[in-house]
């Protein structure tokens, strides 16, 4: 057989196996549409969540952030997307992770202070969490977001 | 109807442009299919990058108003276009010095390319329509900072601020300017807007890479090019994540192919400072773009030197910088006086942490194995693409002409040195090795895999490169039976021709 023979099998294997794969990647797509909740992916939704804390906060500067532990965005999938998505819908306000300025110690630059601060929870209303952090709640929207203060 | 036409307008705006300055900085061009191919694809990546440069400028200039910045962009486009026409009219265009014109006979691999290129189309909008808001870097960096850009007001720069102490504050800006541009044009922040980019920067990445490979190599070596990439399903996946991958891909293919292009036509030394604006736009892009711009210079001013001397090699980089300085003039402007956040990848550094990492083996004994298993499912295919591409080269045979020898060797060293640059990225990286491995390597490969196809092929004998090799052996094969009964063995010839006969078919 010529060289240039076998080439064309080779390019036609090709050809199939590339057209398998795309067909089970488009297949896999399909498949994401079809089980998306409510004809919307969870990025909007989460916009919708937060649609009433977010005609309460100014347009821009910087607000906090808090969650239950750990936050640690490696660690933590729940904690890191809310906070992103919280910096994407909310933008161009900063959401930064909100630490006491009392749990400042003197080493590295300081916290920055935000007057308000974000609570996204997903059970009870955490008391001692809000307490260790020292943030009185300025209103409780009641899907688990509140706007916060320092005390 | 109206929607419609302003999303044309915003997205027509950047490819007018960028096509516009492709005329301009290259050579003129008798524009045949796969010149205009050329042209199109080179100009969809280059417009975005000339309008987030603009945009950028002006916010700097302005303090981050956006009124005006609509009829500014515009203007940049007709100004372009008009001087681009101009440019044609002056006389008649070059054609390109095509390897192979002969005809491969694989008439069904255009339309095998043109499904490809379809289901890709396909699997981008169904994936854009579940997740339109894009992927996790799109909502953490990209769209967020194209946010900033259009409608921060003199708040802009607080997304490059030193409170921003997450990841990636300080990376450029090409993909949130290229987004808010095409807002502002559009007159409204749109999902359709970044989704439409995506889909615009993913086809022209295969438009780019096939006609490339259809002047350097032959048409029928730009269609398997086209093959190899558009059924990639990692490939509508990136593009349809609104991310800077499959743009930063763009850049780096754009700027191999120019390098390949000026090689190719001695003497054209506009196609080096093109190569030069699209490796700064690579920078532009994202920081890997800069590794890239360093690598290249690196690896080009060593392969240059050795094949042809250190005289052409400056000369070279001379016309190369022409292009690149600009804009990695603005980067600078970016990274010192905009950016005020600290890298992660620094921020968290410390030199005794540094040390330890560097010789901690079990990082490059994870990293080596992680970066295999990408290297092998590299494209995302079914199949182990890489081995099935070692048996197609075994197959086809090396590409021996001199002539590309220096492109080869510069789009292999550079990929192979890009490779070392982010291995040791990852084993000093102060983040958990496994979760950055996991987060960036599939994407890290999707921006060097065009490249890589681009390199193979260029390495690669063509089909029609086998037929003449073939129809050659044939003719040898004809005349071997004389010979060979009076050298030989002393059969009789009739015996040997048919033995030919068979294995020449």
């Amino acid at each position: 057989m010529k060289n240039a023979r076998r080439i064309e099998i080779a390019l036609a294997t090709l050809v199939l196996f590339g057209l398998l794969s795309n067909v089970s990647s488009a297949h896999d797509a399909a498949m994401t549409m079809r089980r998306l909740p409510s004809d919307s992916d969870m990025v909007t939704q989460f916009g919708v969540h937060i649609a009433a804390i977010r005609r309460d906060l100014p347009d821009h500067g910087m607000v906090g952030f808090v969650s239950e532990p750990p936050e640690d965005m490696t660690v933590n999938a729940v904690y890191s997307r809310e906070w992103v998505w919280l910096r994407y819908f909310l933008a161009p306000l900063l959401v930064v992770p909100y630490v006491p300025q009392r749990a400042w110690n003197g080493s590295d630059a300081p916290p920055p202070y935000t007057p308000l601060v974000i609570g996204s929870f997903h059970g009870a209303a955490p008391t001692r969490l809000l307490e260790e952090h020292g943030l009185v709640i300025v209103k409780d929207y009641g899907n688990g977001i509140m706007l916060l203060r320092p005390r | 109807m109206m929607t419609a036409l302003m999303l044309v307008a915003a997205l027509a705006v950047p490819v007018i442009a960028g096509m516009s300055l492709v005329c301009l900085l290259c050579p003129r061009l008798k524009l045949g299919i796969t010149e205009t191919l050329l042209v199109v694809s080179l100009g969809i990546p280059v417009g975005f990058g000339v309008v987030s440069l603009v945009l950028f400028l002006w916010l700097v200039a302005t303090n981050g108003q956006t009124r005006g910045a609509a009829i500014l962009l515009v203007l940049v486009a007709v100004l372009l276009a008009a001087a681009g026409i101009a440019r044609r009219r002056r006389g008649n265009g070059m054609s390109l010095d095509r390897s192979s014109n002969a005809e491969s006979g694989l008439r069904w691999l255009a339309p095998a390319v043109g499904f490809g290129v379809l289901m890709t189309i396909g699997v981008v909008v169904l994936t854009a329509i579940a997740q339109p808001h894009g992927a996790w870097d799109a909502w953490y960096t990209w769209n967020r900072h194209a946010i900033f850009m259009q409608r921060g007001g003199i708040y802009w720069r607080d997304a490059f601020s030193a409170p921003e102490t997450g990841w990636t504050a300080d990376y450029p800006l090409l993909t949130p300017g290229a987004i808010a541009s095409a807002w502002i044009i559009f007159g409204r922040e749109s999902l359709l807007v970044s989704n439409a980019i995506g889909l615009l920067f993913t086809i022209a990445l295969i438009g780019l890479l096939v006609s490339t490979l259809a002047v350097l190599r032959s048409r029928t070596q730009g269609l398997i090019a086209g093959v190899l990439l558009a059924f990639s399903p990692q490939l509508a996946i990136q593009g349809a994540a609104e991310q800077a991958d499959v743009p930063l891909a763009s850049f780096y293919l754009g700027t191999m192919s120019l390098l390949g292009l000026y090689d190719r036509s001695e003497g054209s030394r506009q196609w080096l400072v093109m190569s030069g604006v699209l490796a700064g736009m690579a920078a532009w892009t994202k920081n890997e773009g800069l590794l890239f711009v360093l690598v290249l210079c690196v690896v080009r001013a060593a392969v240059v030197t050795f094949s042809r001397g250190w005289r052409d090699a400056l000369r070279q980089a001379t016309m190369f910088g022409a292009g690149l300085l600009p804009v990695l003039a603005v980067i600078v402007y970016f990274k010192l006086r905009v950016v005020q956040a600290a890298n992660d990848l620094l921020m968290h550094q410390s030199a005794s942490a540094e040390v330890q990492r560097l010789f901690a083996l079990g990082r490059y004994w994870y990293t080596s194995k992680a970066i295999l298993a990408g290297v092998l499912g590299i494209g995302g295919w079914i199949v182990t693409l890489p081995a099935m591409l070692v048996m197609y080269l075994l197959l086809a045979g090396a590409n021996t002409q001199r002539r590309d020898r220096v492109p080869i060797a510069t789009g292999a060293l550079t990929l192979g040195v890009m490779m070392v640059g982010h291995f040791f990225v990852y084993v000093l990286t102060p983040h958990d090795l496994a979760w950055q491995i996991r987060a960036s390597l599939p994407r890290i490969l999707m921006q060097l895999w065009p490249t890589a196809i681009l390199t193979f092929l260029l390495f690669a004998k063509t089909v029609e490169e086998q037929r003449d090799g073939d129809a050659k052996q044939s003719a040898h094969a004809t005349t071997l039976p004389q010979w060979g009964v009076n050298r030989v063995d002393g059969q009789p010839a009739f015996t040997m021709v048919a033995k030919a006969g068979r294995d020449g078919r």
